[in-house]
């Protein structure tokens, strides 16, 4: 998926095509939403929702493995096996996951992927007029995104390869995006890092744990069995 | 060899409600909460193949909240409690560093989940997560609340075999009722109680086998087994474990003995 916020005007007619397309299980605004840039850096809107990692570090956090990673790159939830614990939360960089205090559920955007599997686009892509956003092959998406950045004076295309979401920029408009908490100046693999972390202890901390109690029930019997031949 | 042991050690469900709760109930709503805990969370980690975690994942918060009344409650007896601050090692220190870090960092997360702080990127899970395990690793080889745990389980089901040491130092429970008791029967202070010297040595039994020879070891047997004690074993009948701490020091010092080791001591 492509987004040129320098097209978007801020309608919200695609946070109402989101409020359809899921049903009202939850507000749109926990799926997508629209952030005022008041004209900065010539940028009206922006449309956000959650970039689809290619190596999510909410993946990595969710205890459950009620986040997964779908074969067409959309990054959703599970609601079955979500348990509200918003550990995916504290990892996403861009801060584009919510957590529902009614429910007590977290809710994001899944990128309908229910209707890319129909052959459809997503509802939101849909219903812009503006080609705000572009959906369709990734390979084609970075194409007409190095396009359009092309066209633009020192135009950037952010976190190619990194994201399946792309956004089409200027640097200062990246700049304005930065203050806003909204995009970083490259992916924040860090947070990747983090959760690596967390991963791996736990297997760490596994494979420790029952190496030490081998351990320990070995040097006990080795330690009984020297005991009992020297007293006989 | 003679029966060591004048009162049979407790049962560890006697021990965990009987005993802590005559004797010490922050141990019992401490235990209580740490068990809790273990288990839910263990399951929470498990929830990806067993599902349940949401249910679960609120019996968690629960259980640290009553873990952290039971460890505050603790907290307050070790600052004011003389017998107790002999009876631990530093390990109880990095313990307790380790419980506060995980206690913060997990009251933080229930507080984003109860809805009274705004969910956004923080560090609290990766540190509950990283320092649950790191926790475990390292009391376990450093001989903290996790050896423990283990060795009070391998006492009871071993079949209190009173004469290993090692296992009897992990199974302690390091309460201090022995040297409180001791200090009222010789009427000292609770550092000069000869069970609290006897304890001390048989905590760090190395320096027996180390340096037999070393004047401290043989002036502190000396001047507890062969001196003070009064044998009345009543550090014995009050510990909750059982552990006979002269009796294993005797035998030890006189096992040692047997096997040509040169104490020079008393008779």
């Amino acid at each position: 998926m492509l987004i040129d916020p320098s097209k978007c005007i801020g309608c919200n007619l695609c946070v109402e095509a989101c409020e359809k397309a899921h049903g009202g299980l939850a507000p749109a605004s926990y799926y997508t939403w629209i952030i005022d840039l008041k004209g900065y850096a010539g940028l009206s809107y922006t449309p956000v929702h959650c970039l689809h990692c290619e190596d999510p570090p909410c993946v990595k956090a969710c205890p459950s493995g009620a986040m997964r990673k779908l074969e067409n790159g959309a990054v959703i939830v599970d609601h079955e096996l979500c348990i509200g614990c918003s550990f995916c939360i504290s990892s996403c960089p861009f801060n584009r996951i919510h957590y529902d205090p009614e429910s007590r559920l977290v809710y994001k955007c899944d990128l309908c992927y229910e209707r890319i599997g129909e052959g459809k686009k997503p509802a939101c892509v849909e219903a812009c007029p503006y080609e705000a956003k572009l959906f369709g092959d990734y390979e084609e998406m970075l194409k007409i995104g190095k396009e359009r950045a092309e066209k633009l004076e020192g135009g950037l295309l952010v976190y190619p390869g990194e994201t399946v979401v792309l956004y089409v920029l200027t640097r200062d408009q990246l700049n304005l995006l930065k203050a806003e908490y909204v995009l970083e100046e490259a992916y924040p693999s860090r947070s990747r890092s983090l959760m690596d972390l967390m991963k791996y202890s736990r297997i760490g901390a596994a494979v420790l744990f029952a190496g030490s109690i081998i351990y320990f029930v070995n040097w006990r019997k080795k330690r009984m069995s020297k005991i009992s031949g020297g007293e006989g | 060899m003679s029966s060591r042991i004048s009162t049979k050690p407790l049962g560890l469900l006697e021990m965990l409600f009987k005993w802590s709760y005559k004797t010490y109930p922050d141990i019992l709503v401490f235990h209580l909460g740490m068990l809790g805990e273990l288990v839910t969370g263990a399951l929470i980690e498990l929830s990806s193949i067993f599902g349940g975690g949401w249910i679960l994942s609120w019996i968690h918060g629960g259980f640290g909240a009553i873990l952290i009344v039971g460890g505050l409650a603790i907290l307050v007896r070790y600052l004011t409690s003389k017998p107790f601050r002999l009876a631990s090692d530093p390990m109880i220190i990095i313990d307790t560093l380790f419980v506060a870090v995980i206690s913060v960092s997990g009251t933080f997360m229930s507080l984003v989940n109860l809805g009274f702080m705004e969910p956004a990127q923080n560090p609290w899970p990766l540190i509950h997560v990283v320092s649950v395990y790191l926790w475990f690793v390292i009391s376990l080889f450093g001989g903290g609340a996790a050896r423990h745990a283990v060795g009070l389980l391998i006492w009871r089901i071993s079949g209190k075999d009173s004469s290993n040491i090692e296992l009897a130092r992990n199974a302690c429970m390091k309460c201090g009722e022995c040297i409180k008791v001791c200090s009222k029967v010789t009427k000292k202070d609770y550092e000069e109680t000869p069970v609290a010297r006897i304890r001390d040595l048989l905590m760090n039994y190395e320096l027996l086998f180390e340096s037999p020879q070393s004047s401290d070891v043989k002036r502190i047997i000396d001047e507890t087994i062969y001196g003070d004690c009064r044998w009345c074993k009543l550090c014995t009948r009050s510990c909750p474990i059982a552990w006979d701490k002269p009796e294993m020091l005797k035998e030890l010092v006189e096992s040692l003995r047997g096997l040509s080791v040169n104490l020079k001591i008393k008779p």
